[in-house]
């Protein structure tokens, strides 16, 4: 009898097992699937054609993840604002309030130019 | 008769079936609320980083289809406008294929900041509008984003003014379809013209884009270079400077984000299993009874091991789906703002996102990585201790 009982718990466990490793293999399986879905949804002709359209008649436009150019310029596009003066603002503590500053998404800070290094001319 | 081992395969099959019955079958609440418990600490991890890379495609195109050089002018380290009268300081170099003057700037429509773009003639295909709108004709003309248009009730046909300038009137002329990219959604295209007039710069351009002829670049770099060494200066622009732009803002970002949140990960993880212990004192009865009736401290390890990878799929995956509908079916209410900046409560424009296998395969060792580091020494401390202490 008790033999009877521990071989169903163990059928039982060894089936709950094979459930869960199917489970698991299907949720795998999904994953690559909507990787899949999303890189075609991407790609699509339109979209990309539509993207590079607008970037065409703009003179392409748009870097930072910004949606609106508020408070600075920088986090829409450096290309038309490489100063952060966002930063510049007396806040104490230096916290930079800007809402596109704080994004997760991209940070794009000025870059140093080759024309601002200090060049020593003197001994 | 003597009694054969089994094969060393089917010893494992064995144990990663063991594994997943403990799971299911013993512990099916602790795994539903383990497995949910992870997903939900990875869901913001991948929401960020589809986000970030989303952001990063329509990026690549706006660098690609760019010019070769943004000209503008320099006022003591920023950029300023420049009379349109410059392009003239650029006319004798054959290497250049067309400099188009353009206005780029910033100004409020009611609260919201907008983006106005001023280019000559005001020219737009039609392919990039919704329908009912049409391409600029008329002096006066304009087309707006798909956020103003839906926020405020631009469609075409309708007047309009912006507080910068009462006396300049504009008119819809058509509506930029969202799937442009994220900037087109709070922007305002017109004429050189007309931006002139609004900002009252007549004359003026904010930037001059120059377009090499091809492989001409690094020609022309030179040609601008010795032309910056004449007054007044210009800031120039290459696209190896707006690329470098591009690799630091989001490569730097999204790794300081990643290795933040793994910190915080790590932290958190192996906090709430000592904490709780969640589950230990059976699971303590349950290996030692194991090891009484002969298993070996490797067995108990490795079905512990096949535990944890079962986890770490099932709740990288749930995660992955989370984030996937969150952004494309509810198109990332709520959460694209803690990402985007600016793009209201519910975006009105298609959150950009990318779901790419790195992220996704990072996530699942994330998850392997901290449910192993909460379990594994644990379980190898019950395993090598003998089964009469453990069962006592």
């Amino acid at each position: 009898m008790g033999g009877k009982k521990g071989a169903s718990l163990r059928g039982s466990l060894a089936s709950s097992g094979f459930k869960l490793t199917i489970a698991a293999a299907a949720a795998a399986c999904v994953a690559v699937v909507l990787m899949a879905l999303d890189s075609s949804k991407n790609g699509s002709f339109s979209d990309m054609s539509a993207m590079g359209l607008f970037q065409r008649t703009v003179g392409g436009l748009g870097m930072g993840s910004a949606a609106t150019p508020a408070w600075n310029l920088l986090h829409y596009d450096p290309r038309l604002q490489s100063v952060d003066d966002s930063n510049m603002w007396p806040v104490a503590g230096g916290y930079p309030y800007s809402p596109s500053a704080v994004s997760t998404a991209a940070g794009i800070r000025e870059l140093a130019r080759e024309d601002l290094e200090i060049i020593r001319v003197g001994p | 008769m003597t009694m054969r081992p089994l094969p060393s395969n089917l010893k494992h099959i064995n144990l990663i079936l063991a594994a997943g019955g403990n799971l299911a079958g013993r512990y099916p609440l602790r795994t539903l609320v383990l497995i949910f418990s992870l997903a939900a600490i990875l869901f913001p991890f991948l929401t960020a980083l589809s986000i970030s890379e989303g952001i990063k495609l329509q990026s690549k195109i706006s660098v690609d289809e760019g010019a070769d050089f943004y000209v503008s002018g320099d006022s003591a380290g920023s950029a300023a406008p420049l009379p349109l009268s410059s392009v003239d300081r650029f006319r004798g170099i054959d290497e250049i294929d067309r400099i188009v003057p353009r206005i780029v700037g910033r100004a409020y429509l009611q609260e919201r900041t907008v983006a106005i773009v001023g280019m000559p003639g005001g020219a737009v295909p039609e392919s990039i509008l919704i329908d009912g709108g049409r391409p600029i004709q008329n002096k006066g003309e304009v087309i707006v984003g798909s956020t103003l248009s839906r926020r405020y009730g631009l469609h075409p046909g309708v007047k309009f003014y912006m507080p910068i300038n009462r006396w300049k009137r504009f008119t819809v002329a058509g509506v930029f379809s969202s799937r442009c990219s994220i900037w087109s959604s709070s922007l305002i295209y017109m004429s050189l013209d007309d931006a002139g007039e609004l900002f009252r710069m007549k004359g003026m351009a904010t930037d001059l884009l120059i377009y090499a002829k091809p492989r001409q670049s690094p020609v022309v770099s030179v040609y601008l270079q010795n032309e910056n060494q004449k007054d007044p200066p210009f800031r120039i622009q290459s696209r190896d400077l707006v690329n470098s732009f591009f690799q630091k803002g989001f490569e730097s970002r999204a790794g300081v984000f990643t290795v933040f949140y793994l910190a915080a990960f790590a932290l958190a993880i192996p906090l709430i299993f000592i904490l709780t212990g969640l589950g230990w004192t059976e699971r303590r009865r349950e290996i030692g009874t194991l090891k009484a009736v002969g298993w070996q401290t490797l067995d108990v390890m490795q079905v512990a091991f096949w535990e944890n990878v079962y986890v770490s799929v099932l709740s990288a995956c749930l995660a992955l789906a989370a984030a996937y509908v969150w952004i494309h079916a509810l198109n990332g209410f709520m959460i694209a703002q803690f990402f985007v900046a600016e793009p209201g409560l519910m975006p009105d424009f298609p959150v950009p996102a990318r779901f790419v296998p790195v992220p996704a395969f990072l996530a699942f060792l994330l998850a392997l990585a901290l449910t192993m580091t909460g379990s594994l020494y644990n379980t190898w401390r019950m395993a090598a201790t003998l089964p009469a202490e453990t069962l006592r």
